[in-house]
């Protein structure tokens, strides 16, 4: 799978790499596994900080701690028989069990697929299928929900609330050694779902060589180090969490502070001077909100914050560079791409406006016409990627696989350029994908939900303009039974799927104005963005 | 309606009856992030404090809003003023009412 040379550094077999993996730089790295990366780290610096969970009482954790822990959940695995290969569901919100249970599986081979405890059970249960996990992992909060979808599965799984192992794991036999070097950088690590088309999320596959990849990649842009202190404030069942304020820090040996995501934005400024954060990663959303819940800034020890996952307006940075004197450095990148693929120029003086970057070394990106070909300078097409952090599929869908990694590169569906400096500029995706606060959700995910009313004869879901989320969605609907309420509409969607996905806004088409039904074009497909268009000229106009 | 009760109702969108000392963010689908936020923002509006990072950590629960605004002394204006009677124990809780 990889190859070491005397000075024990690894690089990836490139014979053995997918097409779209493929790039002419080399990879080099030190460690074949997620899992020996924390282990190298805790044996180099044993009693620093690996670890903060602030809370009522602090939980800090040196890196000689936190392996104790690891290792501790590593015996539990062995010992009932948990192996390399085995996928296990992670129904956790942000806590150090999440980061002791994902560093435990992944120096085991097993691979971690995190299921964000938000979601509505039918949802929960579609990706324990999908992933065909064989062991759930899930916190006490979620254990009502966790009910309803272990009554929903057919067949039976074993569900284990972490706590409870948590206490019986640190009394299992901790072994001197485990099987850790048997895990190879191309052995699966992750599947991290994502809104599908379809209205179903897909898995996307991730190994350990695309963690370390951008991992590396990431500290390196930052000059990340040892005294890196990174604020994990988004929720670790994305990449963005996982990679930006956990791996990348812990490669260059640096400290964690990881919040629980329900209270992290509040006391955001408190926990940065409290724990002495020095970076952070967040969403253009939650810039936003930061300006727009002012808190004290006094005292920060923030050196940048990294931003991405939806548009950054230039007028919310700069107000907020301005108003808080922290720089912000944007970024783009999928799930697909492990995280980031490229980002503004480190150091604050050198960042170019308007631009969402450069790639970043472990990746190559150019802009594409529809024939597949490389287009010039300012000459606009669909952005793609293709490196040593690009995902190695969909899980299971074949003909998706077929379109998005294809011809040595994945496809984004995002549209853009590239200028003669070569930054890349975003423009816009081509799709109708409605990103809310950094989260994406694709129309059909919730028309399916409003399909099963039974007065719903038709309905389209737009993504429209938030002051702090970016997008909220707002649903057009045609009923045959005019009497229905939006009200009662938006009570159907309760406990069907996730509170974030419900539309804040429906509008009930046969009491709507100059429109009379759904817009569609002669395939019958939705007009989506004459929906948008209505929007925006009869209803926006009125709020 | 007790005022603490009436501000998570409008907060979160939900019916009064609904809410309960032991309720938790896990018992309401939209107590999000964003939902504490306003929920606190709208708390420090309403009582004329500001909660530290401690007591913003310590919120699990309803009830532990009300511990809190009790132990900053909103007593003297809405003061302690029921016993809950639960099967199993007398729980005394902070049921906030306006002035």
């Amino acid at each position: 799978m990889s190859s070491a040379d005397t000075s024990n550094k690894i690089r990836p077999d490139k014979t053995k790499l997918l097409p779209h993996q493929r790039i002419e730089a080399d990879l080099v790295l030190e460690l074949p596994n997620v899992g020996l990366l924390f282990k190298s780290k805790a044996q180099k610096t044993p009693k620093k900080v690996f670890l903060i969970a602030p809370d009522v009482v602090d939980e800090t954790y040196t890196y000689e701690a936190f392996l104790r822990w690891i290792r501790a959940w590593e015996a539990w695995f062995g010992n009932r028989g948990v192996r390399k290969g085995t996928r296990i569901n992670l129904i956790i919100h942000n806590s150090s069990s999440f980061v002791a249970i994902y560093f435990a599986a992944l120096g085991r081979g097993i691979t971690v697929v995190p299921i964000n405890p938000n979601l509505a059970p039918d949802e929960m249960v579609y990706i324990i299928k999908d992933s065909r996990s064989e062991l759930i992992l899930f916190e006490k909060s979620v254990s009502k929900k966790v009910e309803q979808v272990q009554m929903a599965l057919a067949y039976g799984l074993p569900f284990i609330d972490d706590e409870v192992v948590g206490k019986e794991a640190t009394r299992e036999a901790v072994p001197e050694d485990t099987d850790s070097r048997q895990v190879g950088l191309l052995d699966e690590a992750v599947i991290i779902y994502t809104s599908g088309t379809t209205g179903n999320p897909k898995g996307v596959v991730l190994n350990h060589m695309n963690l370390l990849a951008d991992a590396k990649a990431i500290a390196e842009w930052f000059n990340f180090n040892e005294e890196t202190r990174a604020l994990c404030v988004l929720p670790m069942f994305h990449n963005n969490g996982q990679v930006v304020t956990l791996l990348a820090p812990l490669y260059a040996g640096g400290s964690t502070i990881i919040t629980k995501s329900q209270t992290g934005l509040w006391p955001f400024w408190d926990l940065v001077r409290a724990h002495k954060a020095t970076w952070t990663s967040i969403t253009p959303s939650i810039l936003s909100i930061l300006l727009q819940y002012r808190r004290s800034h006094e005292g920060s020890t923030l050196k940048g914050i990294i931003c991405g996952g939806q548009v950054l307006k230039r007028t919310v940075q700069e107000n907020f560079e301005k108003t808080f004197g922290v720089p912000v450095f944007e970024g783009y990148g999928l799930t697909e791409t492990t995280s980031f693929a490229c980002f503004n120029n480190n150091q604050a003086e050198n960042r170019v406006a308007e631009v969402v970057g450069r790639s970043l070394p472990t990746n190559e990106m150019a802009i594409l016409d529809p024939e597949g070909k490389e287009v010039g300078p300012g000459m606009e097409g669909e952005i793609c990627i293709r490196g040593y952090n690009v995902a190695c599929e969909y899980l299971g869908l074949p003909e998706k696989n077929h379109q998005a990694f294809a011809n040595g590169w994945f496809h984004s569906g995002d549209y853009g350029f590239k200028d003669e400096q070569g930054y890349y500029h975003f423009l816009c995706r081509h799709d109708d994908l409605i990103i809310k606060g950094g989260e994406n959700i694709y129309p059909a995910e919730i028309e399916n939900v409003l399909f099963k009313h039974p007065s719903v004869l038709e309905c389209a879901a737009i993504g429209v303009p938030h002051p702090l989320l970016g997008e909220d969605i707002c649903v057009f609907v045609l009923l045959d039974d005019a009497r229905i309420t939006d009200k009662e509409l938006k009570e159907f969607f309760s406990g069907r799927i996730a509170y974030f996905k419900q539309p804040q806004q429906i509008l009930i088409v046969n009491r709507l104005d100059g429109i009379n039904e759904i817009p569609k074009g002669p395939t019958k497909k939705i007009l989506y963005r004459e929906l948008k268009q209505y929007y925006h000229d009869h209803i926006a106009k009125d709020h | 309606m007790d005022k603490i009760i009436s501000i998570l109702a409008g907060v979160l969108k939900i019916d009064s009856s609904r809410i309960t000392m032991e309720t938790t963010p896990g018992d309401v689908e939209n107590w999000d992030s964003l939902a504490q936020l306003s929920l606190i923002q709208k708390i420090e509006e309403e009582y004329g404090l500001t909660l530290d990072i401690r007591e913003i950590l310590e919120i699990k629960k309803v009830g532990d809003i009300c511990r809190i605004l009790e132990k900053r002394g909103v007593r003297g204006r809405w003061g302690v003023r029921r016993i809950c009677a639960t099967s199993s124990a007398i729980r005394k809780v902070c049921a906030v009412q306006d002035d």
